[in-house]
């Protein structure tokens, strides 16, 4: 029996399409946008780009893996920056100020999720979240921006393990993606290894089917909008920690990279499946066609332009190998009087 | 439609009008005869606006008006336009302060029936924008003049490259995005101006500064690492200018040897300033907009037959 | 003589102004299998609904075991010990076999790791092989997603899932409906030997199917549902095809004492 047959293939290229993508990417733009891209520096430059939109790419994710989309990451965000910056310029200890930023998240998570239990539309509940905690965060602040939290660089604009000379310090892993590793590692630990994660995905998935077992499927609803919650307010303390300063206002713009992030690593938005993996690398795409694009000077609207159509590219083609998948493997599968090999 | 841009305008409107609220509100009441003028921004709905409102009620008041609210156009010009023409034909106003909620040509024939009434008007913009070809009877233009401002960064800029002996220097150009009110003219000075006074300095690279404070930092660290030479930055807004402070200073440098300019002049900037991290911010300056609208309409409503006046939002270097 | 396993007594189900269900008595014994025949809207499935939790009778009297009993939702039918396998399935496509079938079951590593939820999934897939195994049950990977078996074998990895469920409570009660729509002959012959062979241990099965090749096969006994009420209630031995058929399109009038 031919060991590649093109069911292999087509799963080979779910799985791994997006991380091809990413290695074609960038030994594309180290030759064409020579030197400046092929460098240490300027990969450690995108790992630090892509930080950001990572964090809140896996916020969007964890929502849209148990089956909801949660819209108020923004606000969400928004809030835990300024709780942050108000504890710190009152003069509170760093640690006490990032954990008050993170409950915060928590519970807007937790109500959300509580809110969408009693059967309305979770979009329009997030909505609905996303302008309370803007107004909250305006209220809290005056309208105003808060600035001089220098004092969150640890996990801002620092990097380490520099390895330059001369000074450059570029070099080195950026502080943020610290923080995006330690992200992902745990979440996929949670969601591959763990018994909570499998019911987590199928809440997704399924819910009809925890049910139908008797497992609570509400509550890993709920867990999808906590832990979206959570990391929403860390993506707000991140950002504040790398622009030294908090705002009040919500940036939406998170919504849609996020959102282009999980959609370009193949994820169904309609939940149930999902690798966190894949979306850090969705979130690698996009900061290295930025980076490449921006080193060779070209007109800002082609990198907009770019990732909307490789979005476009991705939900068509994941679309179309789902179904070529689903095609291929049932008509491999067949129930024979005798047991096929496992 | 309420155009881009006008994101700094307003921010620097709430601060002023939460001042002059407060400044003004316990000054001298308005005289029992006070003449009513009303205030019809695009939308009420916004809190700078609001804000705008309070503080124009302040100072109005201290000055002997009477400023009430017109309905809420909430950026629907027909429902703007039919409130002011109630104003004018009730009688109730002997003039107004207007921000257009959509295009000022629907405001051009609301703007002839109050002359004929003797009623004035402080309008945004040029006459140009509501149809008319010069200064008008009554009726006072205030705009934001982008092209002065532009050449002013752009004189600065060339200074500061000057001073730090870098005449043959290279620059980060930070656009604004397309359909930002006042980009062509502002960005167009700007180059006009850096040319002329520092014509060796040469832009190396353009980055579009759009989103939030962290993208746009993000896109100038990327220039920077990009053209490690270029000790130029200009941006348009504090957020701009403010990321380009963080993205030096993460990329270990110092930005006291960089030139830094930038454009808004909200608190942070203006700190940044002073702590000699941007040379130099472009301030518009709205407490004294707001001061000279007020005395505009009053002058006005004293002589509603004299040809009003071209004004612009006064503007400052801070550096 | 032994108590039923499930009784239903006079069950009634009003729509409005339809008869849904008109006085249906229905019995099933412990170890016994029953199919429950009818033509579309005969009520069948509604019937299967009632005795599931999922519809509550306009009136009527539910015993499980010698306990009278009230459904307010499937929830408590399945407290009770009833297990349905629904159209539907509801399988999490994504997750593999061993996966699904251990569903709310799943297997913890030992040690500190999983006292906080680690899973052993080494341990999972032979349980799973093992459960499958002992039902006679044939599952091709059990390591594959779910979404990549054909329809016969996911078919068979919720009966299998419902079937390890029902086996594990005393005399639990399994409710099949239509469970070889769309199944080929092979897999036919799976639920068959399936449904035989929970019979012989014990468990209540009833089947709510159009096959009748099947029902023969498998059930012990037919009921027949026309419009709602019950027209036939007879051992399969006792009678044949054209008979079945002549109640289920209503040719034959309804038996004496339904």
């Amino acid at each position: 029996m031919k060991k590649l047959d093109s069911l292999s293939l087509l799963v080979f290229v779910r799985n791994w399409g997006i991380t091809v993508l990413l290695v074609l990417l960038l030994a594309l733009f180290s030759i064409w946008a020579a030197p400046v891209f092929g460098t240490l520096d300027n990969f450690s430059l995108i790992l630090g780009n892509a930080s950001i939109g990572a964090i809140f790419a896996a916020a969007i994710a964890m929502g849209v893996f148990s089956g909801a989309l949660d819209l108020s990451v923004p606000g969400t965000a928004a809030i835990a920056g300024i709780t942050a910056g108000l504890m710190i310029n009152a003069g509170q200890p760093v640690p006490i100020a990032i954990a008050a930023a993170l409950i915060v998240g928590i519970v807007i998570g937790a109500f959300n999720g509580l809110v969408s239990l009693t059967g309305l539309n979770p979009l329009v509940v997030t909505i609905g979240t996303l302008s309370i905690t803007s107004g909250v965060a305006a209220i809290l602040t005056g309208g105003m921006p808060l600035y001089g939290l220098e004092v969150l660089a640890f996990m801002g604009t620092d990097t380490y393990f520099k390895i330059g000379t001369d000074g450059e310090v570029f070099a080195g892993i950026p502080a943020t993606f610290f923080v995006v590793l330690i992200v992902y590692v745990l979440g996929t630990i949670f969601l591959t290894k763990t018994r909570g994660g499998v019911r987590f995905l199928a809440a997704g998935g399924n819910a009809e089917a925890l049910r139908r077992v008797g497992v609570n499927a509400n509550l890993y609803r709920v867990l999808g909008f906590v832990l979206s919650g959570l990391l929403a307010a860390l993506g707000g303390l991140v950002t504040a920690a790398y622009t030294s300063g908090a705002s009040p206002a919500a940036a939406t713009g998170v919504l849609f990279d996020g959102l282009t992030a999980v959609a370009l690593s193949g994820i169904s938005l309609a939940g149930g499946r999902g690798s966190l993996p894949k979306v850090l690398v969705g979130a690698l795409v996009i900061a290295t066609i930025a980076s490449g694009l921006l080193i060779l000077n070209i007109e800002p609207f082609w990198t907009v332009a770019i990732t909307g159509v490789m979005l476009i590219a991705a939900l068509a083609g994941e679309h179309a190998i789902g179904k070529a998948v689903a095609k291929k493997a049932v008509t491999k599968s067949t129930v024979s009087a005798h047991k096929e090999s496992k | 439609m309420f155009a881009k841009g006008t994101k700094r305008v307003l921010t620097g409107i709430a601060s002023v009008g939460l001042i002059a609220a407060t400044s003004f509100t316990s000054a001298a009441p308005a005289s029992a005869a006070g003449d009513t003028v009303a205030f019809s921004p695009m939308s009420f709905q916004i809190p700078a606006l609001a804000g705008m409102f309070e503080g124009f009620k302040g100072y109005g008041g201290s000055q002997g008006l009477n400023v009430i609210q017109a309905p809420d156009a909430n950026f629907d010009p027909t429902k703007q336009k039919q409130d002011l023409e109630s104003l004018i034909t009730n009688g109730t106003i002997k003039g107004w302060w207007s921000l257009a909620a959509g295009d000022p040509q629907v405001l051009k024939s609301t703007l002839q029936k109050a002359q004929e009434k003797g009623i004035v008007a402080v309008v945004n913009g040029v006459p140009k924008d509501y149809g008319f070809s010069g200064m008008q009877p009554g009726i006072t233009f205030a705009r934001i003049n982008y092209e002065y401002e532009g050449k002013q960064m752009g004189l600065e800029m060339a200074r500061c490259m000057n001073s730090l002996k870098q005449s043959s220097g290279t620059v980060i150009f930070g656009a604004n995005p397309a359909g930002t009110a006042g980009k062509a003219e502002m960005e167009g000075e700007f180059k006009a101006a850096l040319a002329k006074y520092a014509p060796k300095v040469k832009i190396v690279r353009s980055v579009l500064l759009t989103g939030d404070r962290a993208k746009q930092q993000t896109a100038v660290r990327s220039a920077i690492q990009a053209s490690p030479k270029a000790i130029g930055i200009v941006a348009f807004t504090d957020e701009g200018a403010l990321g380009a402070v963080s993205a030096v200073k993460a990329a270990g440098k110092k930005p006291a040897n960089y030139c830094i300019v930038g454009a808004g002049g909200g608190d942070e900037a203006i700190a940044a300033v002073k702590a000699n991290n941007i040379h130099a911010v472009a301030k518009l300056n709205f407490e004294a907009d707001l001061k000279q609208t007020v005395d505009t309409l009053i002058a006005m409503i004293k002589n509603p037959k004299a040809n009003g006046k071209q004004l612009s939002v006064p503007l400052t270097i801070v550096k | 003589m032994t108590t039923a396993a499930l009784n239903l007594e006079s069950i009634d189900l009003h729509y409005g102004y339809v008869k849904a269900l008109d006085g249906v008595n229905f019995k099933v014994m412990p170890g016994e299998s029953v199919a429950l025949l009818g033509d579309n809207g005969a009520g069948k499935s509604t019937l299967l609904k009632v005795m599931s939790g999922a519809h509550r009778p306009t009136s009527g009297k539910i015993t499980v075991h010698g306990d009278h009993l009230e459904f307010h939702s499937p929830r408590d039918s399945a407290a009770a010990g009833i297990e349905m396998v629904y159209q539907d399935l509801a399988l999490v496509d994504a997750q593999d076999s061993a996966t699904n079938l251990l569903l709310g079951r799943e297997i913890l590593r030992r040690g500190p790791l999983g006292w906080i939820g680690f899973i052993d999934r080494k341990k999972m897939v032979q349980e799973a092989d093992a459960e499958t195994d002992r039902l006679g049950v044939k599952i091709a990977n059990l390591t594959r997603p779910v979404e990549m078996l054909s329809g016969g074998q996911r078919q068979g990895v919720a009966l299998a899932r419902a079937a390890v469920r029902v086996t594990g409570k005393a005399n639990g009660i399994l409710l099949l409906d239509e469970p070889t729509a769309a199944l080929g002959y092979e897999q036919k012959v799976m639920v068959e030997k399936l449904i035989q062979r929970l019979s012989s241990e014990g468990i209540a099965v009833v089947l709510v199917t159009h096959d009748l090749p099947l029902a023969f096969n498998a059930a012990h006994r037919m009921v027949v549902l026309n419009r709602g009420r019950k027209v036939c209630d007879v051992k399969t031995s006792d009678t044949t095809y054209e008979q079945i058929v002549g109640y289920i399109t209503g040719a034959l009038p309804a038996q004496v004492g339904m």
